[in-house]
């Protein structure tokens, strides 16, 4: 996508925090609601404001300007808070709601899956369900089993939600201010690795579209889909293979649902090779999914076969040197294209 | 600033040639025009000129080298410029010769692969990728010719499309063949670019000539469009039957040149006919005017009934060395045409078994002490094909002005006179023959 408009160097982290307080600008109806996003539930006061804004910051700032009423401190109860903020979508309200780390869905899937994603389609079009649900996945920090995973296959899976999995600061304010304004229920994927990582990103209010997927960098002779952080690590094993004599074109999809079947089929129609990088979990997962897509309408364009670089199928790690051998790196990927020329 | 003296590409076969001596030492101060080094071909012996003045600095290919067709033999600097070891050297590795160039490349290139034998299963199958299959379908590649590159010893669509266009550029390398007539006469035919251009070409040559006529223009034309030179029966390679068992007739001779456009599958070609040529081709043209697309014709016969007498003194003469350096004399209006290896050629051309009886059986046969017998000025009103006349000014064989009058009477006629040219104008003025042939192929209605 060509962007036009001027630019500052934000992080990821604050270029989520502008969209949502554009979004909250533009739109009274826009709530957010979540653990701690405020600064705790019980404290009625504004002093030490610095400090509070999630564990990671992201929602810094924004209860001062929009106040209690607009940005809820819940209950630990993903139950409770990600049920209301579907009930409140569907009765006139946009809310965002944080899932602290996505690991946690069981708690609130039957909400999600069985509630907000079908409502739209059981009552023949005439409910919408305009909700935002912000959640962090990513291994990386020694955050152990249960706040390191990815698991956007499981949403993806599943129909009538949209699955945005941004891995630049642009791309993470522009999706989410179209994933706010979308009347379906979008699950917003943030990478928690990249929170501090820096970007140019576009001043003003306008959207991403949903479904539309970006080259983040041209090449002729293998495709590699990346998503969310696997971007970066693609991009760098991408130079690596330059030097080489192998040009890479690195695709970021930064939706997998609705996912950008077209962009992917003409890169590998020009490359005749593809390797998908996915830090989930391999089995029925998007990896699985995109190069099923390729398998499918793709194969007379390939060469090679289709290469996955993912992470086992294990849970995340705690020890760093286990975790960072579980994350896809890239001398794996540059290794795995070597394979396949 | 330097000047690349290279190595020039003096025929459609020419890959290389051989550094034979230098007239010029390193050091040595030299003028544009004159003569630096020679350089033997396969088939002859050349001087290359220095294409500018200034100092020889370097001379890269010594005496005894062989060098290929645009390769640097030289080095010329001008006067008082200076040039490093390392700058020399660079300049050599961009001049054009194959494998010469991009030496000093830094760029990250992919390394070439080495090309093996496909991988293959018990049962045989070919291993190549599915994009090799169905580029293979499209090209209509065998995949069991094809080399593969990929890992595992597969075949990719990069393999195929390396093997499609191998097999291509060898259909587009020049090439001879003898072709069977059905009178049984065999005719000599060198085949040259690519099979699928735009136009087809046949050239056809004159009395005492053969394709070897066309040695200076044929590469200009092979680089766009199909071509094919032939040698007439009694000349050049092809045979040269006796004149009691074969016909040397116009008739047949444009018969000939049909049965050459079908049997190399070109027509409707664009025929080409110089002088005697030029006759037969128009003589084609009109009795089978399907196998014609257009006519070139040069300095071209049965345009006018006047022919030089001193032709027919030489064509009626015992061969002699003598005689062939005086029908060359006569043919080029510039005397610097006449070399040497030119007039061994025709000697030996008109020396060769059967050739002077089929020549004189021609000439007999098409023009008389009185003039051309054979006489198409008339019936160029029938020609339903593209015309263009070409004719060197100064001709003393066939006048200008044959060429000149047959173009007004067709009105959609192109005519070009080339200037100070004597008979031979594919040699004499070879550039402007080419660009304006080409032009005119250019402006051919699409068929």
């Amino acid at each position: 996508m060509v962007v036009e408009a001027a630019t500052r160097t934000m992080t990821y982290q604050q270029a989520i925090n502008e969209a949502l307080r554009i979004a909250m600008r533009e739109d009274p109806t826009v709530i957010l609601m979540g653990e701690d996003i405020a600064g705790g539930a019980m404290v009625d006061h504004l002093i030490n404001d610095d400090a509070w804004g999630g564990p990671m910051g992201v929602t810094k700032g924004l209860v001062q300007e929009f106040g209690r009423n607009r940005v809820l401190d819940t209950p630990i109860t993903e139950a409770g808070f990600i049920g209301a903020a579907v009930g409140a979508a569907t009765t006139g309200l946009r809310p965002v709601a944080e899932l602290m780390f996505v690991d946690f869905f069981g708690c609130c899937m039957d909400q999600i899956y069985d509630q907000g994603a079908k409502f739209r389609y059981m009552f023949g079009g005439k409910a919408r369900c305009p909700v935002t649900i912000r959640t962090q996945i990513g291994a990386g920090l020694s955050a152990a089993g249960q706040h390191s995973g990815c698991h956007y296959s499981v949403f993806t899976h599943m129909p009538g939600i949209k699955c945005v999995v941004p891995s630049t600061p642009a791309d993470a304010k522009g999706l989410l201010l179209s994933a706010i304004r979308d009347d379906d229920l979008v699950m917003f994927f943030e990478n928690k690795v990249l929170y501090g990582s820096k970007g140019e990103v576009p001043e003003g209010d306008e959207g991403i579209p949903l479904g539309k997927a970006d080259i983040k960098r041209a090449g002729d002779d293998v495709t590699i889909v990346a998503i969310s952080r696997m971007v970066n690590q693609a991009l760098i094993a991408a130079e690596t293979l330059a030097a080489e004599g192998i040009e890479a074109e690195v695709i970021d999809p930064r939706t997998l649902s609705p996912l950008d079947d077209e962009t992917i089929l003409q890169s590998v129609a020009k490359t005749h090779r593809l390797v998908v990088v996915d830090e989930d979990n391999p089995r029925c997962s998007a990896a699985t999914d995109i190069a099923a897509l390729v398998a499918d309408r793709g194969f007379d364009t390939l060469d090679a076969p289709i290469k996955l670089v993912t992470a086992p199928h294990t849970p995340v790690p705690f020890s760093p040197p286990l975790e960072a051998f579980y994350v896809p790196s890239p001398e794996r990927i540059a290794d795995v294209v070597r394979e396949i020329m | 600033m330097p000047t690349i003296v290279t190595m020039p590409k003096w025929g459609l076969t020419m890959v290389s040639g051989i550094v034979t001596g230098w007239s010029r030492a390193e050091g040595e101060s030299v003028t544009e025009g004159a003569p630096l080094l020679t350089v033997e071909t396969e088939k002859a012996v050349d001087d290359i000129e220095a294409p500018a003045t200034g100092i020889l600095r370097k001379i890269v290919a010594a005496t005894g080298s062989e060098v290929p067709v645009m390769g640097a033999v030289a080095i010329i600097t001008a006067p008082g410029e200076d040039l490093s070891d390392d700058e020399l050297a660079g300049l050599i590795a961009t001049s054009g010769a194959p494998g010469t160039a991009a030496a000093g490349s830094t760029a990250a290139a992919r390394p070439p692969r080495e090309g093996r034998q496909a991988a293959r299963d018990a049962s045989g199958r070919v291993n190549a990728s599915p994009a090799a299959r169905k580029r293979a379908g499209e090209l209509g590649v065998d995949l069991a010719t094809v080399e593969a590159t990929g890992a595992n010893g597969r075949i990719t669509s990069e393999d195929v499309e390396r093997a499609a266009a191998s097999s291509v550029a060898a259909a587009a390398a020049p090439r001879t063949e003898l072709i069977e007539l059905a009178s049984g006469v065999k005719v000599y035919v060198l085949v040259a670019g690519p099979t699928d251009a735009p136009e087809t070409m046949l050239f056809v040559h004159g009395l005492g000539g053969s394709q070897s006529s066309w040695a200076t223009v044929l590469a200009e034309f092979a680089g766009g469009y199909r071509v094919a030179a032939v040698d007439l029966p009694g000349h050049g390679a092809s045979d040269k039957p006796d004149p009691a068992s074969f016909d040397y007739s116009l008739a047949e001779l444009a018969a000939v040149v049909g049965e050459v456009v079908e049997k190399l599958e070109l027509a409707p070609a664009v025929v080409v006919g110089h002088s005697l040529g030029g006759a037969a081709a128009l003589q084609l043209a009109l009795d089978r005017p399907k196998l014609v697309r257009g006519l070139v014709l040069v300095d071209s016969a049965a345009l006018g009934v006047e022919i030089s007498p001193d032709l027919l003194d030489r064509m009626q003469s015992e061969p002699s060395r003598e005689e062939a350096k005086r029908l060359l004399e006569l043919f080029f209006s510039d005397r610097r045409y006449v070399l040497d290896r030119g007039i061994d050629e025709m000697f030996a051309a008109r020396s060769a078994p059967g050739a002077d009886q089929a020549v004189k059986a021609i000439s007999n046969a098409v023009f008389s002490r009185d003039g051309q017998r054979a006489l198409l000025l008339d019936r160029l009103g029938e020609l339903q094909q593209p015309v263009l006349f070409i004719s060197g000014e100064l001709d003393r064989v066939i006048p200008a002005r044959h060429s000149i009058v047959a173009a007004d009477s067709l009105p959609s006629a192109w005519l070009e006179i080339l200037e100070g040219v004597g008979h031979v104008p594919q040699i004499e003025a070879s550039s402007s023959f080419v660009a304006v042939v080409m032009r005119w192929l250019a402006s051919l209605p699409r068929s």
